[in-house]
């Protein structure tokens, strides 16, 4: 009875663990993250991720994943770039537009 | 007797999980609302007053729904490009309203969707393979504030020297009027709502042309 509970324990658990990896984007880019015209802003730190998204405080923004490709889009716009799998790599934002502004980026 | 006390033990074990899975639920909620301006796909919609027939489009997409890391993402995502299915809570394309576009250029596909938050959505993919056996798709998504302007996205992969531009327009756009950073303006003929150009510079700005 007890190994019964246990493996139940352990399994909603797991249960928990891979919703949670699944429903959460991670916002990298945010509250104040400043680029210049033309500026790239990268994490620094590679992760584990298939999607990187961006958006412009009314600002043309791209986003994408550090040599896999960008998405680039007007202002008013969410930038979305994916891949098929995960990799090891860097989401980045560009900024796109000719004035300076602020940005947030997350990815997954 | 033994196997009622069996039965009630089983009934409180599994309580006992539906509550564990219960307070997991509740801890991510949040966690997923923290994408902030990202708007949550049971926010209200406001009305739309433009249409898009090409959301109508009946067909194969030619752009599969897959979970990233799945064994289907790695067979099919090794032949061209996917859709990686993503939360409610983001601003995405809803994976059930993606529908192929008829394109001009021979060197990209793309597609129409809607957002998330009521808007649309133009989504575009290189034929050309952004490293062997990986294909990127990139997403230009609005929000219901800028439903009736549709949506344009440039790309430029990371092989390449072209820029790529796909937009989507509401039915009664017949052409668009596209400035280059080159100085340029060029007026792109639009058909089922959709819009591309390939061209060695960015783009500047677009102005949409209603009626004929």
């Amino acid at each position: 009875m007890r190994r019964t509970r246990e493996l139940i324990v352990v399994a909603a658990i797991a249960c928990s663990a891979m919703f949670a990896a699944s429903a959460q984007a991670t916002e990298w880019a945010g509250n104040g993250y400043y680029l210049a015209s033309g500026q790239n802003g990268f994490t620094n730190y590679k992760v584990n991720l298939y999607w990187s998204e961006g958006k412009g405080e009314t600002r043309a923004v791209c986003a994408g994943i550090r040599g896999y490709g960008s998405n680039c889009v007007s202002r008013g716009y969410y930038a979305a770039y994916w891949l098929s799998f995960y990799v090891n790599g860097e989401p980045y934002l560009h900024n796109h537009d000719p004035e300076g502004g602020y940005f947030r980026g997350w990815y997954r | 007797m033994p196997g009622c006390t069996t039965h009630l033990l089983t009934k409180r074990m599994l309580a006992w999980a539906c509550g564990l899975l219960a307070v997991a639920a509740a801890l991510v909620a949040p966690l997923s609302n923290s994408v902030g301006a990202i708007a949550s796909a049971s926010a209200p919609k406001a009305p739309l007053h433009a249409t898009y027939s090409a959301l109508s489009a009946t067909g194969p997409t030619g752009l599969p729904v897959v979970a990233p890391g799945s064994p289907a993402a790695a067979t099919l995502g090794a032949k061209g490009p996917t859709f990686a299915a993503t939360p409610a809570s983001s601003n995405g394309p809803e994976a059930g309203s993606i529908r192929s576009l008829p394109v001009s250029t021979s060197t990209m596909s793309a597609w129409i969707a809607t957002s998330a938050s009521g808007g649309v959505c133009v989504l575009a993919s290189p034929h050309q393979p952004v490293k062997p056996g990986i294909y990127g798709v990139g997403a230009s998504c609005g929000t219901a504030a800028t439903h009736d302007s549709g949506a344009t996205l440039e790309f430029e992969p990371p092989s390449g020297n072209r820029v790529m531009i796909a937009g989507v327009v509401p039915d009664d756009v017949s052409a668009v009027v596209v400035t280059l950073t080159d100085g340029e303006s060029r007026a792109i003929p639009v058909a089922s709502d959709a819009w591309t150009l390939e061209t060695d510079a960015h783009l500047e700005s677009t102005h949409n042309v209603v009626g004929g």
